[in-house]
């Protein structure tokens, strides 16, 4: 009898689940773009070098990246990238090959989890013909 | 009576653990490890059984204003299967899947199949009272799976499938198991509770420890060398949530959570050749966060006794 009250137990013990946070905490979300710079100003055939960092005390889920053209909504760059990890490091470049000057917004989201937490960042630049 | 009440209570104590309600979410594995009705008690046997299921699943995207993401996935695990009786009160049962799922969404398809994750259960028959008007058995293992199929990490689901429509886990896990019958002239019952206590593997992904128990009434028809066995039952199988990252306790809550199955079936022998085929139509489903949805199970199988 003491030998099934025993596995009994076991089984009823496992059944709790250890897990490291309890719920999003924003202020424990770091998200830095540090290339390209605010209103930064990039030619025509130049490279725009895309450089951020996230760190999180738990895991994050994923990012996405935009880089558009904010007063007509057009899209010229779209990264999407679910991953698992406390930490992303985003190093990436798009050519300016725009053949007109517009004022461009990069904007990266950080997806915390699958309920909707995300932070976002953003930096303006220009490009010039 | 004394020991159906023992059982009865390790059953209770077995469902007093399934109080906590597998891409992120999507699928729901397919485990066969639990005994069931069993063939012969005294003799060995060697089987082999086809076990197919299939589940959807409709969840947010992790991106915002992206439509909901869509999958399906069926599965399929072909076992060989088989007891060595090592004594009068020793059984050993051993089984090997090979397993071919796949895993489709938003038009394309992945696809998983090789040899799956092998099993060794040790049974210890307890000893019961005998009875006048019946006969009854009581079967308590323990046991170890072997990570045999492959398992790619769970950081690159996108690229090499979702963690529970691969070959295998990974993971070493212990088994355990416990299995009661007992039979009347006619009518007679199983109960089977199977655990799983599973570990880490390599890439730290943890699947939850899961928990199967089956209630199943069955009903003798013998006529000179050939036996039919209908049977009917209920089966509930619950799975803790899983661990993206086990040594850094990140819960994926998006994973496990409990099923109940309403089953029908039939065993059929003559001589020393066996069949079998079971349909569950789940009954009660709450899996995933209740993103996926189970659909029926098919089961089929041979068994040959020497």
């Amino acid at each position: 009898m003491k030998y099934l009250i025993i596995f009994a137990l076991g089984i009823s013990l496992s059944a709790c689940q250890k897990k490291d946070s309890d719920g999003y905490d924003q202020n424990k979300l770091t998200l830095n773009i540090s290339k390209p710079s605010e209103a930064q100003t990039f030619a025509k055939g130049d490279t725009v070098f895309i450089s951020a960092n996230a760190t999180y005390n738990t895991q994050l889920h994923g990012y996405t990246l935009y880089l558009m053209d904010t007063t007509n909504n057009t899209v010229f760059m779209n990264l999407e990238a679910h991953l698992h990890d406390s930490h992303f490091a985003i190093d990436t470049f798009w050519v300016n090959t725009l053949e007109s000057s517009r004022a461009l917004q990069l904007a990266i989201t950080i997806e915390v989890d699958h309920d909707g937490n995300e932070k976002t960042e953003s930096v303006h630049f220009l490009t010039t013909n | 009576m004394r020991y159906i009440s023992r059982l009865a209570l390790l059953l209770i104590a077995v469902g007093a653990s399934l109080g906590v309600a597998a891409c992120d979410v999507c699928g729901c594995s397919v485990s066969s490890q639990g005994l069931g009705l069993l063939p012969q008690f005294s003799k060995h046997f060697v089987g082999l059984q086809h076990l197919y299921t299939s589940s959807e699943s409709s969840h947010p995207s992790l991106f915002a204003g992206k439509p909901n993401e869509e999958s399906e996935q069926q599965y399929n695990n072909l076992q060989i299967w088989g007891r060595y009786q090592l004594s009068q009160k020793f059984q050993l049962f051993g089984f090997l899947p090979y397993i071919a799922n796949t895993n489709s969404s938003n038009g394309t398809s992945s696809h998983a199949s090789g040899i799956g994750d092998a099993s060794l259960i040790l049974n210890y028959a307890i000893p019961l009272p005998e009875k006048v008007k019946s006969k009854q058995m009581l079967l308590a293992g323990i046991g170890i799976k072997m990570p045999f199929g492959k398992f790619n990490s769970s950081t690159n689901t996108e690229r090499n499938g979702l963690p529970n429509t691969q070959t295998g886990t990974g993971s070493w896990d212990i088994l355990s198991n416990i299995n009661y019958t007992q039979k009347g002239t006619k009518w007679g019952y199983n109960l089977d509770a199977a655990y799983i206590y599973t570990t880490a593997n390599s890439a730290q992904y943890k699947f939850g420890n899961r928990t199967n128990i089956v209630g199943t009434a069955f009903y003798w028809l013998k006529h000179k060398q050939l036996t039919i066995v209908p049977q009917a039952g209920i089966r509930v199988e619950h799975a803790l949530h899983d661990y993206d990252n086990y040594s850094k306790k990140w819960l994926n809550e998006k994973t496990g959570g409990i099923m109940s199955f309403g089953t029908v079936g039939m065993q059929c022998y003559y001589k020393k050749i066996g069949i079998k085929t079971n349909l569950s139509i789940p009954m009660y489903q709450q899996y995933a966060a209740g993103y996926v949805l189970s659909h029926a199970r098919i089961e089929s199988g041979i068994f040959l006794l020497f």
